[in-house]
């Protein structure tokens, strides 16, 4: 079967994901360094605010990587088919939802 | 048993070493030759003598491997730290159960497995013949900077020293107990220190395949290289997430209250494991169009970033570094 190409956007979006983390992670090498300058410096304020620099920056990757494998992995676990159903099965859902249906009315 | 003992064995593995890994040394310069005639001119011969070379070194290299093995059971025979007992510590006396990749065995043990898995290699002669450059350079390495039999683990050996003049009234015995204890403890008995760094070793020797693989594939541009690069990338993807994922729980209890997260070590870590996640996800499309172009060239970058964190413990301060500011 032929790749769609969305998945294969999805792919590329991924990896290039990975690789601003690892300059995320450079950075933080370089970083870590400059301040490693002055000695006794992680006993200092400088240290949490060092760590909250860094996770800030680290965020919103982490969360573009978790929408982005979210979307790849269920596509690699299961089959087409099974998760055209489930989409099905939500979409159904979500229309009884708004139109106040409930399947245990039949 | 105790420190003569000791130091009987520290100079008799040494004594038995130190031939063994010239003898690693030499033939590992004959592996380069040959590969490099291989690689210049394709005759058979040459591949078949490196070949025979290649069993040589990872033979010998087991028997150094082995002559480690019986200096740290030694050490455990030998030397024992009986803690002062006002001291209240939980355990009253203590023995070094040292792991054998630690100091300057830990890029032994890498170049080991590195060997073992380079005879794993079947088929394309030209990526072996090149696994041989590589291997050439990697035991010239261990023999010049990290040489296990020159000076048998000098920090453990001064711990040691020190701990015996303690005992003879020479230093505070109490201070050089409770650092003892911590180290023994947390780093050389920690189960830990076990999985953790051998899981990351056998990983970066995986990789290492797969990094020649990667320089083969966008030199010849064939596909079988980039299967081979793959075939290795897995296990070493795969210890490399579980050695990383054990040094957390690690981190937690040894460091505790210490500075080591975002260390420069850790960033290093974090940066190669991503790198070889994008690179193992980028393969996905391997065949469609320049992708394979672009996979290979992150393979080589993920080794590069590999090497890299490795020195990282020896050229930037950190938790994990023997440097200092």
């Amino acid at each position: 079967m032929k790749p769609k190409k969305y998945d294969y956007y999805l792919i590329v979006l991924t990896t290039l994901i990975l690789f601003a983390i690892g300059i995320v992670c450079v950075y933080g090498i370089t970083y870590y360094n400059y301040l490693a300058s002055t000695p006794g410096w992680t006993g200092t304020t400088v240290y949490p605010q060092f760590i909250d620099d860094m996770n800030s920056y680290l965020y919103p990757f982490l969360v573009l990587l978790l929408i982005s494998l979210g979307l790849c992995i269920p596509k690699r676990l299961f089959e087409q088919e099974i998760l055209v159903k489930i989409r099905l099965y939500c979409d159904a859902g979500f229309v009884d939802a708004a139109s106040g249906y409930s399947n245990t009315d039949i | 048993m105790g420190f003569a003992e000791y130091l009987g064995a520290r100079e008799f593995a040494s004594s038995i070493g130190q031939p063994v890994i010239t003898y690693i040394f030499i033939v590992a310069l004959l592996m380069g030759f040959l590969s490099i005639l291989f690689l210049r001119n394709a005759k058979e011969d040459y591949f078949n003598y490196l070949i025979k070379l290649l069993y040589i070194q990872t033979g010998l290299y087991i028997v150094g491997f082995i002559i480690i093995i019986w200096f740290h059971v030694r050490i455990y025979n030998t030397v024992l730290i009986e803690y002062p007992l006002d001291m209240q510590l939980p355990v009253e006396s203590s023995r070094f159960a040292i792991p054998l990749w630690i100091e300057s065995e830990k890029l032994y043990f890498w170049a080991m497995i590195a060997s073992v898995f380079a005879l794993t290699l079947k088929g394309r002669k030209e990526l072996r013949s090149f696994l041989g450059v590589i291997l050439s350079v990697f035991s010239s390495i261990v023999f010049f900077f990290s040489n296990p039999f020159k000076e048998p683990l000098p920090i453990v050996h001064g711990e040691i020293n020190r701990w015996y003049a303690a005992l003879a009234g020479d230093g505070n015995i109490y201070q050089i107990a409770g650092t003892l204890y911590g180290r023994i403890t947390y780093y050389y008995n920690s189960t830990y220190m076990w999985t953790h760094p051998p899981m990351l070793f056998i990983a970066y020797a995986s990789l290492i395949i797969t990094f020649a693989a990667c320089v083969f594939m966008l030199w010849r541009h064939v596909s079988q290289y980039d299967q081979i690069a793959y075939k290795y990338a897995k296990p070493g993807y795969i210890l490399l997430t579980a050695g990383m994922l054990i040094g957390y729980p690690w981190a937690i209890e040894a460091w505790k209250d210490s500075a080591w997260w975002w260390d420069p070590k850790i960033s290093g870590s974090i940066m190669m494991w991503v790198l070889y996640s994008a690179y193992l996800h980028a393969r996905i499309y391997v065949d469609r169009g320049k992708l394979w172009k672009t996979t290979a060239l992150l393979g080589v970058l993920c080794f590069v970033t590999l090497v890299f964190t490795y020195l990282l413990t020896y050229i930037i301060p950190g938790i994990h570094s023997v440097v200092q500011p």
